[in-house]
């Protein structure tokens, strides 16, 4: 890898917060993370990332909505930013759902940390 | 002087001279008298004149002055020298000083000037006058004399040249040189016109202004002095105004000098080539003269005649050469000989041949009968040829071949010889001429031909098959005699006729032509031919369009075979194959029958063993049940596994991909052979390459039948504490994948490797049989891996364990198919157990004939606390329905008097609320079940009856009863089992381990707990409040982050408790949440371990 590509985690559990951060580090990514939709768009503001792992299910702002509010952004570099999914799909969202609000990919919940590591590198390459 | 030294015209000249001489002294002696008197004889015919010593002329007579021109007062002005022409003066002089000198007279001839410039030839005497010193010259004119003389010699002199030269070049030249003498011909030309070639050809041209003179040369034919001529037919003089005065009226164009003066003669000779011969003179106006014209004219015809003439002989000469270059350089051999055979001519090639045979050199007057020759022909020979003259000098032309030795090297020489007969004008036969030519090559090649023909017409009349040949417009050309053998019909019969008459006319005949003419050829083309006695005969043809070489013409040609008999033998084998299929049915149905037959009381003993083994049993008893258990699964399996072969020999064994979870089929595999594994303590393991996705569109079964097949005899073959492990893995060609099983048994030879794949076959096929098995596995495995897409194989080495493989194709799934997936397994429900109070405990009736059937299901029922009732048929059954409110209804398919699906029919028709169902029978083909929904009955179940399927379907048609707890139930189940609970998924931690080290992973776990305890408190919290959507939200974070992390327990738990909240189902909530923290306290005591 030419250089360290950053990685921004949005998730409020800390568990999984946790586990991807040292899964990818170990991946010799650098990761950055949010609790909430709202913390996303702040870092946005004054770093640029190569990719974020987005929970859907979060507190303030859940992770559609962050999706949709960072696809709108003025700044075409950053609203380009690819976008996984991390979701237990509580509420029922259909793939349809999600590529309408411009995530590139999904992850499903309990996660395979195969697949993780996998689409992580699948999307910033 | 001796007359014989003078040539012919020496002679004549010599006589002439005489002549001259005898006539001038006769001329001297008459006119002396006269002259003497001195009197001038005015009216004379003569030329007489007196002039002075000099020079002065002093009279002249009549004819004088009319012949030269001058009048009487001209005389005063001009002098002797004026009318001597000024060639003569010299001589005349000469003669005139001798008079005076001699007082003599003098004969002389000299030509005189007139005023007009003519040349006037004269003789006469020139004496002295008596009476003074003056001089009197009396002359006769003999200027036509002299010219007729000129013409004569010219003309003769031409004839001779003619005669003489050798050629046309030298002859012009002659004549030339001839005219010179003549006449003023410095310029001359002889011109023929060709109008053909629109040309002005001059054989002969020389004149002081064309270069390289003389000549021969050629001028476009066009507005000439030449042509100028020929149109006026006339001969001309034209002087330098004349034709000035031509050009200026246009008559005539200029090209080049224009001459002093032309003299022009046309002339028209016999054959016709008109032309005209000329001279010119460029410097003196005055050359020519009427008598030039005259000559030129006299002499014309003369100097065409001899050019004429020449230009023939010159051609005869050349064809006479080419006819004898003709004649010597043919490859023929040519000669005539005369009526003795003496040889009259014969070219080279003759006497080649002639010095080859008879090393003689052949001379004209040969005789060919002479000794000389005759003694080296044969006698025989000689006959021959004798006869063949003979024949020929009679009037006969001959024609014919004749073969000999070449006497050089013995080969065979072939000749063709004609003999034609030499007739004169007469018609008499004077000779005869014989040209030969060698014709070896050819005869050979004839008769090379000649033996081909005769080995392929051979070759064409033992053909069996019908070789045809025919035009476009179907005429048979050519046919092979084999049309007899085939069709009856004879050969000349069939040619020439239509081909269309003799075959079948259908579609497929009518479109032959056009297939044939844009391929060119077909093959194997079925006809069926018509036979003379009106039989059809099939046929199959080559067919293909030929050109042929000289003609151009293209044809059809083609052979036909007659395959009657391979027809009907094909039609017999199809009749086989018929018979062969139909007893295959027969063999499939009787498999069917059999399996029912067998099944019926295997459902007995099976289900009695089932609940025999629930029973209150002393260890002893118990050991005899579980062997009859084992007994009667294996006899099971062996059912099984024959219906499953027959089914797959059938062609009806269906693959059916659903999707599915990969790890749950070597779940399962691993839940069936686990116990057995541990009996003989063998680590029973698998691992499921990353590159596998989590689900697949794959046939569950099938699969678990295959790999259960191998598994089964890896245990079988391996020895205490070995290892068996199952492994998938991908292969590199798309959506084919790999399972293999690995042991580290006793092995496999090399030669028995070959055995194992085929039907009941064992490898040890000895009597003291150490294992046991029907040997039907692998060969189903195989023909199971096949339908998949795949191989089977195996790889061993004797001791050192096996690997049996297999591959298959199965296609990737997509999201959405996962989610539909997801939803229906969530749906399923593991416990069949239903609660209910004893006193409203579900009604059930149970319809089979079979009393040991009816027992097994009751006791089931019984035993779970269900109300059951029995009916031995179906009116029994109806019976019972009318009087009686069931929940659910058991029926056998297979009853006497009347069958289940009459049955129920009958059930369905009575005017009351009927229960569900649910047919049961033997027929245990999956195809089956759909084929009972269609005849009304609700469900379908397989016998032999298990009850955990019995009381899966009852749960199933029974929605109105809750089902009892199924984490509970689960947890209680595997703690009464005394196996350890995995409360950590082993293969989500050997996936995590790929990525992070054990105190990471330990701290996964750590902060798992940590917030998991917060979650669980938070929700009993929350449930407090009534914050339904903080409890959801807690439990799906729950879930989520326990699933990740393989805590099964924990995942399914909080899921459940989530599946019940969303359905409004509140009432055991508090407990629930109660429980899961129970759950997670003994996760929280017990995962540390693990984790070591």
């Amino acid at each position: 890898m030419a250089e360290t590509k950053k990685v921004l985690i949005a998730e409020d559990s800390s568990v999984i917060q946790n586990l991807t951060k040292k899964i990818l580090m170990m991946q010799n990514y650098s990761i950055h993370s949010a609790k909430n939709g709202e913390q996303v768009l702040k870092a946005l503001e004054s770093d640029s990332f190569d990719i974020i792992l987005m929970d859907i299910n979060m507190p303030k702002m859940d992770g559609m909505e962050c999706t949709r509010a960072i696809r709108a952004l003025d700044d075409k570099e950053k609203s380009a930013i690819p976008i996984i999914a991390i979701t237990g799909n509580a509420k029922n969202y259909s793939i349809k759902d999600f590529k309408e609000a411009g995530i590139n990919e999904y992850l499903q919940k309990p996660l395979n940390f195969d697949q993780l590591v996998e689409t992580v590198k699948k999307l910033t390459n | 002087m001796e007359l014989q030294n003078y040539d012919k015209e020496q002679l004549i000249k010599e006589v002439e001279k005489l002549r001259l001489a005898l006539y001038q002294n006769k001329y001297l002696l008459k006119n002396s008298r006269h002259f003497e008197n001195s009197t001038f004889p005015e009216e004379g015919i003569d030329l007489s004149m007196e002039f002075t010593d000099e020079g002065r002329i002093i009279i002249t007579n009549k004819n004088w002055r009319k012949t030269l021109g001058y009048s009487s007062q001209d005389l005063k002005h001009i002098y002797i020298r004026d009318i001597i022409y000024p060639d003569d003066w010299h001589d005349f002089q000469k003669v005139c000083e001798e008079v005076i000198k001699n007082k003599s007279q003098e004969l002389l001839e000299v030509r005189l000037s007139s005023k007009n410039n003519d040349k006037i030839h004269v003789t006469g005497i020139v004496l002295m006058s008596l009476n003074n010193r003056n001089i009197i010259a009396n002359f006769q004119d003999i200027t036509n004399q002299i010219h007729a003389q000129k013409a004569q010699n010219l003309f003769y002199e031409i004839t001779n040249l003619t005669l003489k030269s050798t050629d046309l070049d030298s002859l012009f030249k002659g004549i030339h040189e001839k005219l010179k003498e003549a006449m003023e011909a410095n310029n001359f030309f002889i011109a023929q016109f060709k109008f053909e070639k629109q040309e002005l050809f001059f054989p002969y041209i020389h004149d002081e202004f064309v270069p390289d003179s003389p000549k021969s040369m050629s001028f476009e034919y066009k507005k000439g002095l030449c042509e100028y001529i020929y149109h006026h037919k006339k001969s001309v003089i034209l002087k330098e105004s004349d034709i000035m005065d031509l050009i200026l009226e246009g008559k005539i164009n200029q090209y080049g000098t224009i001459p002093k003066v032309f003299l022009g003669v046309p002339f028209q000779t016999e054959k016709g080539t008109p032309g005209v011969i000329g001279v010119q003179s460029y410097n003196d106006e005055n050359a020519f003269q009427n008598r030039d014209l005259k000559l030129l004219n006299f002499i014309s015809n003369q100097v065409l005649l001899s050019v004429e003439r020449k230009f023939i002989e010159e051609k005869i000469g050349t064809q006479a050469a080419r006819l004898q270059s003709i004649f010597n350089s043919s490859n023929h051999i040519i000669w005539s000989i005369d009526k003795d055979y003496m040889l009259t001519s014969f070219n080279q090639n003759f006497e080649y041949e002639f010095l080859k045979y008879f090393n003689f050199k052949p001379r004209v007057n040969t005789d060919l009968r002479g000794r000389n020759i005759s003694s080296f022909f044969p006698l025989d020979t000689f006959d021959f040829w004798g006869q063949k003259f003979e024949k020929c000098l009679k009037g006969e032309t001959l024609n014919f071949e004749i073969e000999f030795n070449n006497p050089q090297d013995e080969s065979n020489i072939w000749k063709e010889i004609f003999l034609n007969p030499i007739h004169t004008e007469s018609g008499e036969i004077t000779g005869l001429s014989g040209i030969a030519h060698d014709i070896t090559e050819k005869k050979i090649n004839a008769l090379n031909i000649q033996k081909s023909e005769f080995k392929f017409r051979n070759i064409f009349e033992s053909f069996q098959d019908i070789y045809f040949n025919c035009r476009f417009n179907g005429e048979i050309i050519l046919i092979s005699p084999s049309v007899k053998e085939n069709i009856g019909y004879e050969q000349d019969e069939v040619t020439g006729n239509n081909i269309t008459n003799y075959y079948l006319y259908t579609k497929k005949t009518k479109d032959l032509l056009k297939i044939l003419v844009s391929k060119r050829k077909v093959q194997n083309f079925e006809a069926t031919l018509i036979t003379r006695d009106g039989r059809l005969v099939n046929c199959i043809c080559n067919v293909r369009l030929v050109r042929d070489k000289d003609s151009r013409e293209v044809t059809i040609e083609g052979v036909a075979r007659d395959i009657t008999k391979l027809k009907q033998a094909n039609r017999e084998l199809l009749h086989a194959k018929n018979v062969a299929e139909n007893s295959l049915k027969v063999k499939e149905q009787f498999l069917a029958n059999m399996s029912h037959e067998i099944r019926t009381p295997m459902n007995g003993v099976i289900g009695m063993v089932d609940l025999l083994s629930q029973t209150q049993l002393n260890p002893e008893q118990m050991n005899f049940v579980e062997t009859i258990k084992k007994s009667s699964e294996t006899l099971l399996t062996i059912l099984n596994d024959i219906l499953d072969l027959s089914k797959i020999e059938a062609g009806k064994m269906k693959i059916q991909p659903h999707v599915t979870e990969v790890r749950s089929i070597f779940e399962k595999v691993l839940n069936l052979f686990s116990q057995q594994a541990r009996q003989k303590s063998i680590n029973l393991n698998f691992k499921i390459d990353n590159k596998i996705p989590q689900y697949l569109k794959i046939d569950e079964t099938r699969i678990i039948q295959i790999v259960s097949n191998l598994t089964s005899n890896a245990l079988k073959f391996t020895e205490k504490n070995g290892n068996v492990l199952l492994h998938m893995s991908k292969e590199i060609k798309d959506n084919l994948y790999r399972i293999a099983v690995e042991d580290t048994g006793i092995g496999i030879s090399e030669n028995d490797q070959q055995k194992l794949f085929k039907l009941f076959t064992q490898v040890d096929n000895s009597s003291t049989k150490a294992f046991s098995g029907t040997g039907l596995g692998l060969a189903i495995s195989k023909q199971l891996s096949s339908l998949m897409g795949g191989q089977i194989g195996v790889s061993s080495e004797p001791d050192e364990g096996s690997v049996f493989w297999f591959t298959l194709i199965a296609e990737n799934v997509s999201k959405i198919e996962i989610e539909e997936y997801e939803e229906i397994k969530q749906k399923v429900p593991k416990s069949h157990k239903l609660k209910f109070e004893s006193e409203n405990a579900p009604f059930i009736l149970i319809v089979d004939d079979n009393t040991i059937n009816r027992q097994v299901a009751s006791q089931i029922l019984m035993k779970s606390g269900f109300k059951t009732d029995l009916a031995f048929s179906g009116p029994t059954a109806i019976e019972k329905v009318k009087n009686n409110e069931y929940d659910l209804i058991f029926m056998d398919i297979q009853m006497p008097v009347m069958d289940g699906v009459t049955a129920t029919r009958e059930i369905k028709k009575l005017s009351k609320k009927t229960p569900p169902i649910i047919a049961m029978t033997a027929y245990s083909m999956k195809e089956d079940r759909q084929r009972f929904l269609d005849m009304g009955m609700d469900d379908y179940l397989a016998k032999p009856i298990v009850s955990s399927k019995l009381l899966e379907i009852i749960q199933q048609n029974l929605p109105e009863f809750e089902v009892e707890d199924a984490n509970d139930n689960e947890i209680r189940l595997k703690e009464k089992n005394g196996n350890e609970l995995e409360l950590i998924d082993q293969s989500t931690l050997r996936q995590l381990r790929k990525y992070a080290d054990k105190p990471t992973i330990k701290s996964f776990f750590e902060e798992f707990e940590i917030e998991a305890k917060s979650l669980i408190l938070e929700s009993i919290n929350a449930e407090k409040t009534s914050d339904i959507d903080k409890i959801l939200s807690n439990l799906h974070t729950l879930k989520g982050n326990a699933g990740t992390l393989g805590i099964r327990s924990l995942e399914i738990q909080a899921k459940k408790i989530e599946g019940d909240l969303k359905k409004q189902k509140t009432e055991k909530l508090i407990n629930d949440l109660n429980h899961l923290l129970d759950n997670f306290n003994k996760f929280t005591d017990n995962y540390q371990s693990i984790l070591k």
